[in-house]
């Protein structure tokens, strides 16, 4: 069953069109998150589903109800913004309270009630605090209570670490996935995080200009990313020109430096060969399989280091390894580069990695 | 070298702000001291009394004209804090595009002499028949106390997240409830301030009033020019002195209301939302 399905949503500001026919289900309890380059349109489709600006083509559902035309009161969703937007004139009760004191609950039921979503964010002990004298992990903790404490069929977050620095927005995501597993919510989260989509989500759906690129869970998308595009934008990659030849054994490709080994479905052609760096191993020169490269750079950043490498011809080559293995290395040397044939994705040659 | 002209410096503008100051306060201060001087002519030694004070109570014609510029002033404010939050939220909700060329106009309205704005609107309200009337008087300080009063609000409603509204919506308020529950707290001082401006700005504007107001139905600030034309007597100095201490009240007032921006409208969280949609 799915909590929340958008079928051909169109947004258009004026002229301009921000989402183009979007269609996305995120099935109940889990976890969505909308990723794209800024200028994607993520945002605006989270802001079409919380009522905040009206499709102009398409429908949405909550649920068994469509909330297309719906006002944002009434639609049953949480909403944490990327700037909080907690009350400046209310408490920490007052506003983790406010969306309770709406519905109409009663001052017991709702103390309890605020009481327990504090608990769960790990706020007790703040009720009476001014928002503006709490730290930025903890104004946005107070965004996530006051967000979950109506009990939302559907809980939106826009951006919610952008604020944060990185080593709190560790934490803050760790927090954030236990809580989402702790509640069942069903959520769709907006980054432009790549990391946090792919640490945070079940289901990632990748935006580009209004329009889906792909959608699919972590790894599928990580490791199979669908266009050169995604695959740059989620991490990064290395793309290849190579020309495939398919002979009596398995399929190869000419590339400088040496041939390579592609999977068992490649096509003869012309074609664009992904792969990241982490895949690629580095030998000694000549050894088996390999394509002579020669190392230009190595960039120690503590747990992992970057190789930036030259094959023959000077297409630069980028490889991961771990940061405790790089002082083997050094400028200059020349190594090998081994490329497993199922770290590879192939994509036909006019798909075009810098757009977006 | 540097250290003593850096000094020499701190001296300058330290004199500079001094002599201002006492420009400015130092008549205040005779004025509040004669009030108190049993001298009818204003000479020294100083002499204690209360004889201005009790012989200002005693005049019938200036209470009449205090309390018209005070009806005048509350109506005024009164009609600028409505008017002017309307057209405050309505210019940042729908029309933030004619935002900048309503502000020139507002802009311009404060800087045109109002000398020139009275001669002006003088004209135009004998052509429509309104002439110089107690309306005439009204619509004349509203336009004149307006433009403060959207500045303000606007300046504040401006530093205001548009997602708190959102947040309100998303939580359940109808539309008019988040304008209660969230919007009108927050920029309620705001709208106080220009009221007390506009209010202010009315009291002490004798240029307006000496243009539109009926002859012979005076203000404060008309009646006490009639009383310095014909004879000055120190009776005027204890009305001064109540008008100074009443607008003192005004500028604390003020001050506490407009002054307290930074504290309950600074963005909760830290760095400014990006603005821009994607």
């Amino acid at each position: 069953m799915s909590r929340l399905s958008i079928a051909g949503v169109s947004v258009r500001y004026g002229a301009v069109t921000v989402i183009d026919g979007v269609d996305l289900t995120v099935p109940e309890g889990t976890m969505h998150a909308l990723l794209g380059p800024s200028g994607s349109g993520k945002t605006t489709l989270l802001r079409a589903v919380a009522g905040f600006v009206r499709p102009a083509a398409g429908r949405i559902r909550i649920g068994e109800r469509d909330v297309t035309e719906l006002d944002p009161a009434r639609r049953g969703i949480g909403v944490v913004f990327q700037s909080y937007a907690l009350f400046p004139h209310l408490d920490v009760v007052g506003n983790v309270g406010f969306g309770l004191e709406m519905q109409g609950v009663g001052r017991d039921e709702r103390n309890r009630r605020v009481r327990d979503v504090l608990a769960l964010v790990g706020l007790t002990g703040f009720e009476d605090r001014a928002v503006d004298r709490l730290s930025g992990g903890q104004q946005q903790r107070v965004a996530l209570a006051r967000a979950l404490v109506i009990e939302p069929e559907l809980l939106l977050l826009d951006e919610p670490m952008s604020a944060l620095d990185r080593k709190i927005r560790a934490d803050v995501q760790q927090e954030l996935k236990r809580i989402h597993e702790r509640t069942g919510v069903t959520a769709v989260i907006v980054t432009h995080d790549q990391e946090e989509a792919l640490f945070l989500a079940d289901t990632i759906t990748i935006l580009d200009e209004g329009r889906v690129r792909q959608v699919g869970a972590p790894r599928e998308v990580y490791d199979h990313p669908g266009d050169p595009f995604i695959a740059s934008f989620l991490g990064r990659t290395n793309v290849l020109d190579v020309e495939v030849e398919v002979g009596p054994g398995a399929p190869s490709a000419r590339v400088a430096g040496g041939s390579l080994e592609l999977p068992r479905s490649a096509r003869p052609g012309r074609w664009r060969l992904s792969v990241r760096p982490e895949r690629i191993a580095v030998r000694g020169r000549g050894a088996a399989g390999t394509l002579a490269a020669v190392i230009r750079h190595i960039d120690f950043a503590g747990p992992l280091a970057t190789l930036t490498c030259e094959l023959e011809d000077g297409t630069p080559v980028t490889v991961s390894m771990w940061g405790w293995q790089s002082p083997e290395y050094r400028p200059g040397m020349d190594i090998g580069l081994e490329i497993a044939p199922d770290s590879m994705t192939l994509y036909p040659e006019g798909d075009d990695a810098a757009h977006g | 070298m540097s250290a003593v002209t850096s000094q020499g410096r701190v001296l300058v503008r330290r004199t500079t702000i001094v002599l201002t100051l006492g420009l400015l306060f130092l008549p205040l201060a005779v004025i509040v001291l004669l009030s108190f001087n049993a001298s009818r002519y204003g000479t020294l030694p100083f002499e204690f009394t209360l004889r201005w004070y009790t012989e200002l109570f005693g005049r019938g014609d200036l209470f009449v004209a205090t309390r018209r510029s005070i009806l005048l002033s509350t109506g005024t404010a009164l009609a600028s804090a409505l008017i002017g939050t309307s057209v405050s939220v309505w210019l940042v909700r729908h029309r933030p595009r004619a935002l900048p060329v309503v502000s020139a106009g507002l802009l311009s309205a404060v800087t045109i002499p109002w000398l020139i704005l009275g001669i002006g609107m003088l004209t135009v309200f004998q052509t429509l028949g309104i002439g110089r009337s107690t309306s005439a008087v009204f619509l004349g300080s509203l336009v004149t106390s307006l433009p403060y009063q959207v500045f303000i609000v606007l300046a504040r409603l401006r530093a205001l997240d548009p997602s708190l509204e959102e947040a309100a919506r998303s939580l359940g308020a109808s539309a008019l409830r988040a304008q209660a529950r969230v919007v009108v707290p927050l920029i309620s001082s705001a709208v106080l301030g220009g009221a007390l401006m506009a209010f202010t700005i009315t009291f002490n504007n004798f240029v307006i009033q000496y243009f539109l107001m009926p002859f012979g139905v005076r203000t404060l600030p008309l009646e006490i020019y009639t009383l310095v034309r014909t004879g000055y007597k120190p009776d005027i100095n204890a009305l001064s002195t109540l008008v100074l201490l009443a607008t003192v009240v005004l500028i604390v007032a003020l001050q506490r209301l407009v002054g307290g921006v930074q504290r309950t409208v600074r963005p909760v969280a830290g760095p400014r939302p990006d603005r821009g949609r994607d």
